[in-house]
Formats: structure tokens, C-alpha cells, sequence
């Protein structure tokens, strides 16, 4: 099982609203998502995230962080 | 109805600030890997954490009030939600929310400045002035953004505006064929809690518009498009009890505020 540490920063206010929306579509951890390795290009068809929190640290203008842990899924 | 108040800048926030959404999932995993999930609705919610520091002493006595009214994490209030865009379904003119003028006619899917075609087009086949609006429910009294882009093949006028009770702001704006984003900010006065955001054509006039967003703020931020809900948020509350201001300075005050609203 494969699990990905997004640390995200300097997002834009729409960056961070677009990820807040897929994270309510995903209702937390419960969705079931598609995820490309940024490292490899490869696709992992079954993904879904490790947590139920998704916290937004709005740090300035257009400075706006997060950090995600997308999991593989198993079966 | 209780609104969470505004700074005497007219924002709701300083930077820095976190929003949390949290979920809570029933999770049981199998021997061979796999699980079974299921989702508890009622654990939604979301907390904003809002950190201030430089508050005047009428600030600092504003928020400390209105804690006090609150009583702590008893009572609920309206918040509006710092980073968020104040009008639901921004990017779809056609939505019931919207109140359009019975002679303005309305064509979606037009290419706008992001590369999308979530721009629409507004022809005022009437008359008279037609206008395009949104009914929010917020204070009168608070100060606002109001922001678009905008375009028009021909040079024309649009009209910015928003009302509460029997006050109108409004603004003039020319446009031209290049994407341009009107902003129209200011405050109120009016004691009502409905505001209108709305954009008005004279007779004749057609524009292309994207990116509708109010703000409880002086200045407009990067746009955000919404669904079904702004970012207005009733039925919140005070996440603790008490309050802790401290006085750093005359007339320089620090104090950090959580807030919680069950759902989203």
C-alpha cells in the first residue's frame, strides 16, 4: 500500500476553496478517489485520504497551506 | 438574530487564520486489507480559528461584548465566514437564487478569464433598467465587497450595487471588450439583516459577467466559485467558554477565538 505527505503552500484563495471542496465531496476519508503519483506519472485508481481533518492555514494574501496524506486503497 | 461582528476595518479576520472541515468515518478493516466505511453526518462540522493581535481597545471590548452576550459556547450566532464567498451558486446566473429581471435575458456557457466557460451573457431587451440579484442574510451595518468581471463587446455601463432596507450603494462602472473586475466595496448604515448584491443593465446594454463574490471585507480577494450555499453560516458557536484577551500595549490587544458550526 502506497501513501502520499502533500505538504501544500503559498495556494491561492481559489486554490484552497477548490481543495476544500473536493475534501467535503470526499467527506473526509470516506470517498474513494483517483490519484496520480507526482513522482512517477502513474495512476492509482483507488485512493482515498488518511484522515477526517482537513485544516486550511490561511497565512497571508494568496499564502494559504494544508497538508493532505492520500492513502492507497486495498481491495 | 446575532451576528458575529466585524473589526473596525471592516474585516471579520486577520491572516493568520485556519479553517478546519472535519468528518468522522467508521472505518473497520478486514484480515485481507480491504474495509468497510461508513460516515457519521452528524460529526460534521467546521472550526475556524481566528487569531488577532493589534486590536484597539474598542475592538477588544466589541468582541469581549459579544462573547458576554453569547455566553460563552451557549448561544448561536451568524458567521460569516472569512474566506469564503458570501453568495451561493456564484457561478450559475439561472439558479433560482438568483432574482433576474423578467426582460433580461440570459445565455450561460461563455468563455470567461480563466480559461473555463462559466462567463454568461446579460441583454437588457427592456426598457428600462434590469438588474441580475442575490438576497443574502447578513448585516445591514457591515462593510462588503462586491466583485465581478466583466466584459462587453460594445463600450457600455453596469451598474454594481447592493441594498439593505431603504439604502442603496451603487456604482457606475465602464466596460469595455477586455476582462475587467469591478469592485464596488464599501459600508452601510441600515439596521436590517437582508442585502441584496445585485448588477443592473440600462435599456439596450448587454455584458458578459464571471465571478460573482460578496465579501464581509474592504477589498476584494482571489474569486471563488459556490454551490448550493455561501459562506454564511447560522447556527454557529464559540468553541470555549471564556475568552483571554491580553493587553500588550495602550490600545494594542491579542486574543484568539474559536468558532464551530455543526454541518457545512
Amino acid at each position: 500500500m502506497k501513501k502520499w505527505v502533500i505538504r501544500l503552500d503559498l495556494l491561492d484563495e481559489e486554490e484552497a476553496a477548490r481543495l476544500e471542496e473536493f475534501f467535503h465531496a470526499q467527506q473526509g476519508r470516506l470517498g474513494r478517489f483517483a490519484f496520480t503519483d507526482p513522482w512517477t506519472g502513474v495512476r492509482y485508481p483507488d485512493c482515498s485520504f488518511e484522515d477526517d481533518t482537513l485544516a486550511l492555514r490561511y497565512q497571508g494574501f494568496m499564502r494559504t497551506g494544508a497538508t493532505l496524506v492520500v492513502r492507497e486503497n486495498r481491495g | 438574530m446575532k451576528f458575529f461582528p466585524q473589526l473596525v476595518t471592516g474585516s471579520m479576520a486577520q491572516y493568520p487564520l485556519v479553517k478546519r472541515a472535519v468528518y468522522r468515518t467508521i472505518w473497520n478493516t478486514a484480515m485481507d486489507g480491504s474495509d468497510d466505511r461508513l460516515g457519521d453526518a452528524g460529526a460534521e462540522r467546521l472550526e475556524w480559528e481566528l487569531r488577532y493581535e493589534g486590536l484597539s481597545r474598542e475592538e477588544q471590548e466589541r468582541l469581549a461584548a459579544f462573547h458576554g452576550e453569547m455566553e460563552g459556547r451557549l448561544k448561536e450566532f451568524t458567521f460569516l465566514d472569512p474566506t469564503g464567498n458570501l453568495l451561493a451558486r456564484s457561478g450559475e446566473p439561472e439558479a433560482s437564487v438568483w432574482e433576474k429581471s423578467p426582460l433580461l435575458t440570459l445565455a450561460t456557457g461563455i468563455p470567461d478569464p480563466a480559461g473555463g466557460t462559466e462567463a454568461f451573457r446579460l441583454i437588457n431587451t427592456g426598457p428600462v433598467e434590469q438588474s441580475l440579484q442575490q438576497v443574502i442574510t447578513a448585516p445591514g451595518w457591515f462593510a462588503y465587497c462586491w466583485s465581478v468581471y466583466a466584459r462587453s463587446a460594445a463600450a457600455t455601463k453596469v451598474t454594481l450595487y447592493w441594498r439593505s432596507g431603504t439604502e442603496e450603494n451603487a456604482k457606475e462602472f465602464e466596460v469595455g471588450p477586455s476582462w475587467k473586475r469591478l469592485v464596488h466595496s464599501g459600508k452601510a448604515e441600515s439596521q436590517e439583516t437582508a442585502v441584496w448584491f445585485g448588477v443592473r443593465l440600462g435599456p439596450g446594454m448587454a455584458v458578459e459577467l464571471y465571478g460573482m463574490q460578496a465579501e464581509a471585507q474592504p477589498a476584494p480577494s482571489p474569486y471563488r466559485r459556490t454551490g448550493l450555499r455561501g459562506g454564511i453560516y447560522e447556527g454557529a458557536r464559540f468553541d470555549v467558554d471564556e475568552l483571554i484577551v491580553a493587553a500588550v500595549g495602550p490600545e494594542l490587544h491579542t486574543c484568539t477565538v474559536r468558532i464551530v458550526t455543526a454541518g457545512r
